[in-house]
């Protein structure tokens, strides 16, 4: 087991400086240059003559653009061992501050999305499993497809529309997560302000991910509810009810918990569409807007953090799965 | 076996049947949505189908360009589709109308006909789903068989590969490849593709890792079979099974992504009709243009749920467990 | 918002089109019932004959969040706009006659040779933390921006000829420059002036103060809650506070990123000014609450968009072949669907109804016809019979590229295929993110392009129309022609607007000879206020926000620092 988790642990060595160097040789090649995008993204157009040659030079030098890929990729990886992640080109400010800054707002998010997610779709899932091909599960199954089908953004379109004061209904802000004055508010006020700010947002991430958690366990559970101690179980005349939640639902979760590991860099990658629509100042527009703006230091920064968390979500599934299932061995 | 098994599930069927239904629309977009005729006189002759057909004479006469300005002068005539507007003829004079007689699912920022649009959006939408599935599939089940046959360090290169894919953020993994590569309705399938096919890889291995070990490999052994022929006769075939799922799951998520990338700006080059380009329109005018955000959302939607239910169904009449209920 | 833009000085600001078109288009019923009222909806100025009063806030939308406030490094318009609250330059470009104005400096002299000039500042002005301002915090700030450590590319290119700054007392500062240059005096006098004692130490680029700026300009940042909204108060220590400036206790703009969900905000009274698209007004133009509730303004932006055809390209070596392409584009049909009226046509990069812009050229008209018949002059037949113009074997097909940010040029440019088409014409279309369009551009590997540029008062046209810049500058199309080069370079060292404006007009008929450029059109703003804010004008260039004010009567917002 030790020896299993030391050797995974290694090889996330390889992956990840495979994955960095395929991330900075793209950016680095993608068409357009930081420094173009500095002088033309709003300000000025380009003097050609010397000097300007010069300022071009210099604005180079500046942002280390100067030096073949490779020199600039191993300086990146020799400061990144320092946990040295740089500047953001676009305002030089340091790239783990405007992570950081980012974070809390889409974790957040993510946190509550996958809790209300669980939450609903497990007792859902269940449900069904229970009930297999019964009126309601047909019915809940179309329900949740449905959900799963409807393009978020759209959801989101209509919502605002609908509920955010337009011809119709005016029930929720459509813009940021806390109201212009909320800085005065006491603590449960501002909380409450909160929650209200983010109920649409939440709602649009929510809804598609119940179908795929209520399916998988519905799935789980009925594998469970075929075993031979669940009709045993039966046999020995305890009630449905018992033998519903004592039994075939607390094994059926095991699946269920396993795959936690896979959400942890689901959570800091926000959604940028639903961002943009909302107003929310999350990680979804700061990548997206990092790589239009060709920000290589900041996309850096966020890809190195969503490796190492997408690597380390795999081992813990893996080591779970182990500590869950004993017939599964680690090698 | 199977078939039968999924001709049980009505829903399934009926998202069968939808999908059929667009597949229908799609392919035959020429002849329900166009300005260019399906038989038309001129010249003292007959052109049958000029509307998949580029005629040289109609040609030279830059006629494709012209023919909603065309009318049929004494003794010409032609047989116009039932929707008589071409998917990007634009007219500047019914710019916005609700739906209504002669526009029946009403006019676009540019006065094109919403419907005409919207049927050769499903050739968009459909091929691209198809095409990016079929790439991942593809690639999939080629890397996926060999790291599951060959073991040692195919396995690990491949192993690493997906771990690669995992930990790349699509989205953006996409948006910076675009930025390379012409924009077409290729790219955007090829990209789409191109990201998709772990899933299926690490489907296809788990097959092969699992059915290694069966018994009808073990003897095919004995028998002296080769390895090779064991593996893609008889294994892969097994294999496939679980693929048919995802992909079907995954054609759902490939129209999604394409409508999404169509909403931020990287989606089909204009003027290119799509579901997800008509929705980036309706943004500018959702409070009153219903149309152009109803319509479109619902063809998504509609098409997203046939494929998923489908899946669904599949994946039912595949499992032997659930077979016959509880 | 626009505020008069005044720091990004010389003409040929390349904005993002973002900016330049937020328009749209609209239902052709409404259309119709409501064109002839929306000519007279717009207000040419409100609550001008009030006394101003001190009291409220005032509420704006930024359409994205600026990364901080630095005058030098910050590169995005939203950032300007905030710093012109926070920050004072040595002058002031008056919003009416567009002359400049004592502001920091109470006067200024220039040599006879325009190569050095002197500023005598004021003696009362005190930062917001109130240290007063000296001739060695103008020195620190050219030096500063001149730094090549500094991050500040786009704006150390404008003062490339200027030497260097001398303190000559603690009031008093010289400039001397390498060039005579009638630019030089806005470029110097417009630079906003940041305090040596805060930013002299440390960082510069990424500086603390960057997220916390110290100016002496009538605001100071309050609060900045990042990504949400952006709160000024009043600096205490403003100069002109016994004048009773300036008028509101707040400034707050709040981030919306989203076009509709800041129209609703507006709509719930939780923003005062706003402008909308032009389908926006037309929706409710007639209702009564909206009009009960807000004024409406639509004046030009200083702004245009053109498509700009690659000259060096075998299919746009001819000025008959530019000029068909322009007859091909139906603009007065645009003008009218696409922008809702909400537009002007025009055909020289000046700003229309300025006296640059050369009133004398036609609108040259949509005129397929007449395009046809100099393309067939210009040797381009269909030769091969297969409804597309050849010459020499080539076929006349070409991309034209603009950026995916903008809905409104690839409805132009949709609308503009398709009639190319019906001649013959072959154009794709090709949408690219802002950085790709860049690379393209400047590396000129691009057939045409439909972009747009920021006309600033005073334009010179040197950076974009001078053969010089034909290789590296901003003249991507390669637009070479001797008259004009030596009208442009008389230009530059001219002092007197009227001789300007002479060398000006001739230079404008040349280019629409030329026709590098199909020019396309200056779009107009449509500002919405809510009816409290008094003293709003128009001005030739936008609106001034600083002469806005709420009578005691109607103030909003009771909640002051004072």
């Amino acid at each position: 087991m030790l020896r299993y988790i030391i050797k995974r642990l290694l090889f996330v060595i390889p992956t990840f400086l495979g994955v960095s160097l395929i991330t900075f040789a793209l950016i680095q090649l993608a068409p357009g240059s930081p420094v173009a995008y500095k002088l033309r993204g709003e300000g000025g157009a380009m003097r050609a003559n010397f000097e300007t040659e010069k300022i071009i030079e210099q604005t180079k030098a500046l942002y280390g653009l100067d030096k073949p890929i490779i020199v600039q990729y191993l300086l990146w990886l020799r400061r990144i061992i320092t946990l040295d992640f740089g500047k953001s080109f676009k305002d030089q400010r340091f790239v783990m501050e405007k992570i950081w800054e980012t974070l809390p707002i889409t974790l957040q998010f993510t946190i509550l999305e996958t809790f209300l997610i669980y939450l609903i779709a497990i007792p859902i899932g269940a449900y069904s499993a229970v009930r297999s091909r019964s009126f309601l599960d047909q019915l809940i199954t179309i329900i949740l497809f449905l959900l799963y089908s409807l393009p978020s953004f759209w959801v989101a379109m209509l919502l605002i529309m609908f509920l955010g004061g337009g011809d119709w209904w005016n029930l929720f802000p459509v813009n940021g997560i806390n109201s212009i004055d909320a800085y005065a508010y006491p603590w449960w006020k501002w909380l409450l302000d909160r929650l209200w700010h983010i109920v649409l947002p939440l709602f649009c991430m929510t809804y598609g991910g119940l179908a795929g958690l209520s399916r998988y366990m519905r799935t789980g559970m009925l594998d469970v509810i075929k075993q031979d101690y669940i009709r045993t179980a039966r046999a020995y005349g305890l009630s449905e009810k018992m033998i519903v939640f004592k039994y075939a639902m607390r094994n059926s979760l095991i699946p269920i918990v396993t795959i936690f590991g896979g959400l942890l860099p689901g959570l800091i990658s926000g959604s940028v569409i639903i961002e943009t629509i909302f107003s929310i100042p999350g990680m979804g527009r700061l990548g997206f807007e990092a790589v239009l703006s060709r920000d290589y230091p900041l996309i850096m920064g966020i890809f190195t953090i969503s490796t190492f968390l997408t690597l380390f979500g795999l081992i813990i599934n893996d080591i779970l799965y182990a500590l869950v299932d004993p017939r599964i061995r680690l090698e | 076996m199977v078939w039968s098994e999924f001709k049980k599930n009505k829903m399934a069927m009926c998202g069968l049947v939808v999908i059929f239904f667009f597949g229908f629309i799609a392919t035959f977009a020429p002849f329900i949505a166009n300005d260019v005729p399906i038989v038309m006189k001129k010249n003292n002759r007959i052109y049958l189908f000029p509307n998949v057909i580029k005629y040289s004479d109609l040609l030279s006469e830059n006629l494709y360009a012209n023919f909603d300005l065309w009318k049929p002068a004494p003794g010409e005539w032609c047989i116009k589709p039932i929707v008589p507007f071409g998917p990007l003829r634009q007219n500047l004079e019914v710019v916005l109308h609700p739906p209504n007689r002669i526009h029946w699912l009403g006019t676009d920022d540019r006065g094109r006909d919403v419907l005409s649009r919207m049927i050769w959006g499903a050739r968009l939408s459909l091929s691209v789903g198809f095409v990016s599935v079929g790439i991942a599939v593809l690639m999939g089940i080629v890397l996926g068989s060999l790291a599951g046959f060959l073991g040692s360090w195919v396995d690990t290169v491949v192993l690493r590969l997906i771990e690669l894919m995992l930990v790349i953020p699509t989205f953006f993994l996409i948006i910076t490849v675009m930025a390379f590569l012409p924009p077409s309705v290729w790219t955007i399938m090829v990209v789409i593709g191109l990201t998709s096919w772990p899933g299926v890889a690490r489907l296809v291995r788990g097959e092969f890792l699992r059915q290694r070990e069966m018994e009808y490999v073990l003897s095919a052994k004995v028998l002296g079979l080769s390895g090779i022929r064991t593996m893609f006769r008889h294994v892969l075939p097994n294999a496939l099974g679980p693929v048919y799922v995802s992909a079907t799951f995954g054609l759902a998520g490939a129209i999604l992504m394409e409508s999404g990338l169509s909403f931020l700006g990287f989606g089909a080059p204009p003027p290119t009709p799509s579901w997800g380009e008509l929705l980036k329109q309706s943004q500018s005018y959702v409070d009153f243009a219903w149309w152009l955000v109803l319509f479109p959302g619902l063809a998504i939607f509609i098409t997203v749920t046939a494929f998923n239910l489908v899946g669904e169904g599949l994946r039912d009449a595949m499992d032997p467990r659930l077979r016959g209920g509880r | 918002m626009k505020v008069i833009k005044i720091k990004t000085v010389i003409i040929g600001v390349l904005i993002p089109l973002v900016l330049l078109f937020s328009c749209a288009n609209i239902n052709l019923d409404l259309v119709n019932s409501s064109q002839v009222e929306l000519s007279g909806v717009g207000l040419s100025e409100f609550g001008v004959d009030v006394s101003p009063e001190q009291g409220d806030w005032l509420i704006m939308r930024l359409s994205a969040e600026m990364p901080h406030l630095n005058p030098l490094t910050s590169t995005d318009a939203y950032s300007s706009l905030v710093n012109s609250w926070l920050f004072d330059s040595l002058l002031d470009r008056n919003p009416a006659t567009l002359e400049l104005e004592p502001r920091v400096a109470h006067k200024w002299e220039v040599s006879d040779d325009h190569l050095i000039y002197t500023f005598y500042l004021r003696d009362d002005v005190l930062f917001s933390d109130g240290h007063p301002l000296t001739a060695r915090d103008v020195k620190f700030t050219f030096d500063k921006l001149m730094d090549p450590l500094t991050d500040a590319p786009h704006l150390k290119n404008y003062f490339i000829d200027v030497e260097r700054c001398e303190v000559v007392d603690d009031y008093t500062v010289k400039y001397y420059c390498k060039k005579p240059y009638y630019q030089h005096p806005v470029m110097l006098g417009l630079l906003e002036i940041i305090p040596e004692h805060i930013y002299g130490k440390g960082d510069f680029n990424n500086h603390p103060n960057n997220r916390k700026p110290i100016g002496s300009g009538p605001y100071m940042l309050s609060e900045w809650q990042t990504g949400l909204q952006l709160v000024l108060k009043r600096n205490p220590y403003y100069w002109r506070k016994n004048e009773k400036m300036p008028h509101f206790d707040r400034i707050v703009y709040q981030v919306i990123l989203d076009d509709n969900a800041s129209l609703l905000k507006l709509r719930r009274g939780e923003l005062d000014a706003l402008t909308i698209r032009p389908e926006d007004l037309l929706r409710r133009v007639n209702s009564e609450k909206f009009r009960n509730q807000f004024n409406i303004f639509i004046y030009p932006r200083p702004a245009y968009s053109y498509i700009g055809w690659n000259m060096r390209r075998k299919v746009f070596s001819d000025s008959r072949v530019r000029k068909a392409l322009t007859m091909l584009l139906n603009r007065r049909k645009i003008v009218e669907k696409v922008y809702y009226g909400m537009a002007e046509i025009i055909e020289s990069p000046f700003m229309p109804n300025t006296p640059e812009y050369h009133s004398g050229l036609s609108i040259i008209p949509f005129s397929p016809d007449g395009a046809k018949k100099l393309l067939e002059e210009a040797g381009w037949l269909d030769s091969d019979r297969d409804g597309i113009r050849d010459k020499d074997g080539e076929k006349f097909y070409f991309e034209v590229m603009t950026t995916n940010a903008n809905p409104v040029a690839e409805k132009i440019l949709t609308i503009f295929q398709e009639d190319l088409a019906r001649v013959g014409i072959v154009m794709q279309i090709r949408l690219l993110e802002w950085a790709s369009l860049l690379e393209r551009v400047d590396s000129r590997n691009f057939d045409a392009v439909l972009m747009g540029w920021q006309m600033p008062p005073d334009p010179d046209p040197y950076q974009v129309w001078h053969s010089s810049q034909s290789e590296k500058g901003s003249n991507f199309v390669g637009f070479v022609n001797k008259e004009a080069d030596e009208l442009i370079e008389n230009g530059r060292v001219c002092f007197d607007r009227e001789e300007r404006i002479r060398l000006y007009r001739r230079f404008q008929e040349i280019v629409y000879e030329e026709q590098p450029y199909t020019f396309l059109f200056a779009p107009k703003a449509i500002l919405v206020v809510d009816k409290r804010v008094h003293g709003i004008r128009i001005y030739p260039f936008g609106v001034y926000e600083r002469e806005w004010f709420v009578p005691k009567s109607l103030q909003k917002y009771t909640y002051s620092d004072d």
